[in-house]
Formats: C-alpha cells, structure tokens, sequence
C-alpha cells in the first residue's frame, strides 16, 4: 500500500491530471455556450418571447440595413474609441516602463502598488471620478481658472459627453495602461538584469535606451496584452454610459439599447449585433495571438 | 541628460501616476464632503458629512453593501476552489498543450460581456432563476474564474513539487498532501488570486444587471444610475464606498501581487 503511494508519488502529484481541469472548464464552457447560445439562437428567431419561431437571419439582415442609420456610425466611433484608447494607454505604460526600468528610479515597489491601486479601482467609480473632473465645470477647469487660463466654464474645452468619445478615451487609457505597464515590468523583470547594466555601460540613455533595450524585451507580450485590452474596451459598456454622448453610442450601448427597447421584436437585433461583436473580437484576438505564434 | 534633468525626469513621473491613480479618488473624497462646490472654487465653500451620515443610513445603499460583500466573496470562493486544481493540473500535470488550454481559459474574458449578458438573461429567464443572487454569482464566474486560474498556474510554475514527493514517499495520502503540504505553500498565491477574484467581481457592472434581471442591486448598478443624477454629493459617497473594498483588498495582498507580477504574468 505505502510502496504504491510511494511509486504514484513519484509519477504524478495529486490533483493534478487533466481531469482536474473539469469544474473549471465544464463551469465555463457551459456559461459561455449558453449565453451565446441563446444569444445566437434568439439572433435567428428561434427562441422568441412571444409567437412562433421564425427561423432565419432576418435580424441580421434587419441589423446591417440600418434603418436608423446608427449602426455604421456606431461602429466607425467604437472601432475608433478602442484603437486610440489601447494606443495611447500602450504608449503611457511604455513611457512608465522606461522610466522604472531605469536603474536610477527609487520607489518602484511604490509605484507598482499605485498601479495596482489603480486596478482594484472598479470602473463605474473611475469614470464617475473622471466626470467630476473633466466636465466644463470641474476640477480640472477650475484649477485652470486658478491660474489664470480661463475665465469661465464654457472656455474649457469639451471633454466628455462629446462627440469624439474623448472623455470614453481618457477613461479607458488611464485604466488599461497601468494594467499594459505592470505586464511590461513583469517582463523585464525576468530579463537578466545583466541587460540593463550593459546598455548602461555602452551608454544608453532616455530613448536610445527605450528603443534598443526596453522595447525589444517587453514589445511582444504587451502586444498581446495590448491585444486584450482591444477586446475588453470594444465591449465595455459602463464608461460609454458615464462619460459618453447619447450620439454616437457604443456598439455595445447600441446593442444593450436595442434589447431593452420597448419594441420586442427589436431583441433579435439586438442579440445579432452582440454575435457579431463577439465573432470579431475573438477573430481579431485569434488572429493577434496566432499570428505571434508564427514569428 | 543632466542630474537636474534625471531628476525633472523623476518629479514627472511620480506627479503623473500621483495623478494617475489618487488624485481622482481625492476628487471623490472631497466632493462626497461638499454641499455647495460650484465653478470656480477649488475648495467647497461648505462642508458637510450628511452623504456619509446617508450611506450608513439609507436602506438601498446598506443592502447593495450586502449585496455586493455576499455576491463578491462568494464569487471568489468559489473561483478559488475551482482555480485550485485547474491550476495544478495546468502547472504541475506535465499536461501536453498546457499553454494552449491555459490560453482557452483566456476566451471568456475576450467575449464581450454584452452579449453573453443578454444571452445569459434569456437562458435565466426560462429556467426562472432571473434575479437570483446565485444567478449573478454564477455570471460573475466568467470574469473572475478565467483569471483566477490564470494567475495561480502563473504562482504555481514556481512551486517546488518535490516537498508533496516527500510527503508522499513518507506514506501521505493525497488529502494530506494538499492539506498539509500544499495548502501552507501555496496560501500565499491562493490569497492573491482571491483578491483578485474579489476586486474583478466587484466591478462587473452588466454581468450584475442582466442575469439579476435588476433585482440584484449592487454598489456599481446603484453608482451608474446615481452618477447620472442631480446629487453628486451622494453619488460621490457612494462613488466612496464602491472604491475602498476593492482597494482593501488589493493592498492587502500587494506585496505578494508586486513578487507574483500579477496580474502580468500569466500573460507572458
């Protein structure tokens, strides 16, 4: 008996196979096969509230007419408010991980655990904080006025509720770059620290340094961390409600509008947009991930 | 670049992440204690402490706090149990395509939440679970169990299995391999990777609304309605108590989370 405990032992730890695995998979498989399940099956008429089901890709094809004109509009601003907030927050963690990475900066356990701050920060609190802010009348205008810069509100330009989704872009790339910055320094953490002191000693300094050192360590993970923050601001939703304008919407407002639309018969497009989004972004992601495993 | 420069360098730094990550939650934090703080003041002209008398006070705001404690520490139990041995078997089975597998863990966090949200609302209709707080405990799994059992493989790549060799070669059973071996090693990242859990679950916003069929109010579905509204005084103290336990949780663990790299490092 000893002995046979002893030779598993020796082969494979306890809880450890691949049936392990199990709960967590089947737990997860099953919310995301049902969810979009039924979102897909409701986006063919299959599953209706009310009447008979009506199989078809109608809702699709109801969806992509765009009677009221808003979904192309819709999807040129949410393509735009995503690529410029993971772009600017991919810079901002770049900028952050060049100077921490220096060997000269103290404090770095500090600095990590504001950013780390900055995570746990739920995202209806940070926009709401962004919008106290950032409006014509907030903090950032008055302390403009304090100095001098303005004299009254309408004078501060228009950051948020606007129509270039500029406040919806600040949020997001002030919350996503901390999450890019610490998976940077994670990163360069596990380089040999050789590197650092040899770029030093040949003479690297500020850009030379970003360029030649930092940025061939850490480019290719934060591009597919940069790759999930796409994913996660193209279906965000609580920003866009706080800091965005009633026009143009979010796809995901749009699509979250139209379910809760008076008009029943609206959920099908509804779920067929939210099946689109979901096709693309796992394309796009898919496509990101695969194409870093071929190079 | 010149010592004075390194050091402007510097000062800019630590301004813009201050800015960054606590000037925003002093704006918060002052404007829950302002009644009347208009353009162009920089500091309210009245104090007052009837928004934090009002939380602690006001029915909806007490039990969306219960609300949000049972919902949130329930969730990342339960990611945690489950994230134990998906972790082990992703970082210490020698499975083949453990990197792949890890990387499926990925695709639920990739699905916008929007539209398994309105899947996920239909499917709880029918079965008439709608509203329920298991429901939304449920929902919240998507978002927090791929991360949990991301960031605990991450941990347990650097755990040395050979102390469960010993204890098994010395006659221990698996129980008492994962009570009395694994368990005290690995707490550390288990507590981690529960913070974690709790803070993501926190903040699910229409993973809460959906699958609670609006029923299930915690603090972010009451904070998004309130934002919008013409107290901001409330809405900031709610704004207040929506922020702290999430970030209690997080400098609990912070240290740990600084030598894990988590949140990083499963995306290495």
């Amino acid at each position: 008996m000893a002995t046979q405990r002893a030779a598993r032992g020796l082969s494979r730890p306890p809880l450890s196979g691949p049936w392990a695995l199990a709960p967590a998979a089947i737990i997860l498989g099953v919310l995301v096969a049902t969810g979009l399940g039924y979102a897909v099956a409701q986006s063919l008429g299959a599953l209706p509230l009310a009447g008979k089901p009506d199989v078809g890709l109608g809702a699709y094809r109801t969806l992509l007419a765009d009677d009221g004109g808003d979904l192309w509009a819709s999807a040129a601003f949410t393509l735009w408010v995503t690529a410029a907030s993971t772009l600017v927050a991919a810079a901002m963690a770049l900028a952050a991980i060049a100077w921490l990475d220096r060997p000269r900066t103290r404090g770095r356990g500090g600095a990590t655990g504001l950013l780390h701050l900055n995570l746990a920060i739920p995202h209806v609190v940070w926009a709401f904080a962004l919008l106290l802010v950032l409006t014509q009348s907030g903090v950032a205008a008055r302390a403009a006025a304090a100095v001098g810069l303005l004299d009254s509100p309408s004078d501060f330009p228009v950051l948020v509720r606007d129509g270039y989704g500029i406040g919806i872009v600040l949020h997001y790339a002030t919350k996503e770059a901390p999450f890019l910055a610490l998976v940077g320094m994670a990163i360069s953490r596990a380089q040999p620290r050789e590197l650092g002191v040899i770029a030093q000693t040949l003479g690297a300094t500020g850009l030379r340094r970003l360029r030649l050192v930092t940025l061939p360590v850490v480019g290719p993970g934060l591009a597919v961390a940069s790759a999930l923050v796409f994913a996660f601001v193209f279906g965000a939703y609580e920003a866009p409600v706080v800091l965005g304008a009633s026009s143009p919407r979010l796809l995901s407002v749009l699509s979250l509008d139209l379910f809760n639309a008076s008009d029943l018969t609206r959920r099908p497009e509804a779920m067929a947009l939210g099946v689109v989004m979901a096709v693309f972004v796992v394309a796009l992601v898919g496509a990101a991930a695969f194409s870093r495993r071929q190079r | 670049m010149t010592a004075p420069g390194r050091r402007g360098v510097s000062a800019l730094g630590w301004l813009l992440l201050g800015g960054l990550a606590v000037l925003p939650l002093i704006v918060i934090g002052v404007q829950a204690l302002a009644t009347r703080w208009f353009f162009p003041d920089l500091v309210p002209q009245e104090w007052t402490f009837a928004s934090v008398r009002g939380l602690a006070s006001g029915g909806a705001t007490r039990s969306a706090v219960f609300e949000s404690l049972v919902v949130s520490l329930t969730a990342a139990l339960a990611s945690v149990l489950l994230a134990i041995p998906a972790a082990r078997s992703l970082a210490l089975g020698r499975l083949r395509h453990a990197r792949l597998v890890g990387l499926g863990f990925l695709l639920p966090t990739v699905i916008p939440p929007v539209a398994l949200a309105m899947g996920l609302n239909v499917v709880l209709l029918k079965a008439d679970l709608a509203g329920t707080r298991a429901a939304v405990i449920f929902a919240h799994l998507v978002a927090t169990l791929p991360y949990a059992v991301l960031v605990l493989t991450a941990a347990l790549t650097r755990y040395d299995v050979a102390y469960e060799r010993q204890a098994a070669v010395l006659g221990a059973g698996a129980g008492r391999i994962l009570g009395r071996v694994f368990l005290p090693l690995a707490l550390p990242a288990i507590m981690v990777c529960a913070a974690l859990a709790f803070t993501v679950s926190w903040s699910q916003y229409l993973l809460t609304l959906l699958p609670g069929g609006g029923r299930v109010i915690t603090l972010p579905v009451l904070l998004l309605v309130a934002s919008d509204g013409g107290n901001p005084t409330a809405a900031a103290a709610l704004a207040l108590a929506t922020a702290i336990p999430p970030a209690i949780a997080i400098l609990l663990v912070v240290r740990r989370l600084d030598a894990l790299g988590a949140p990083a490092r499963p995306l290495r």
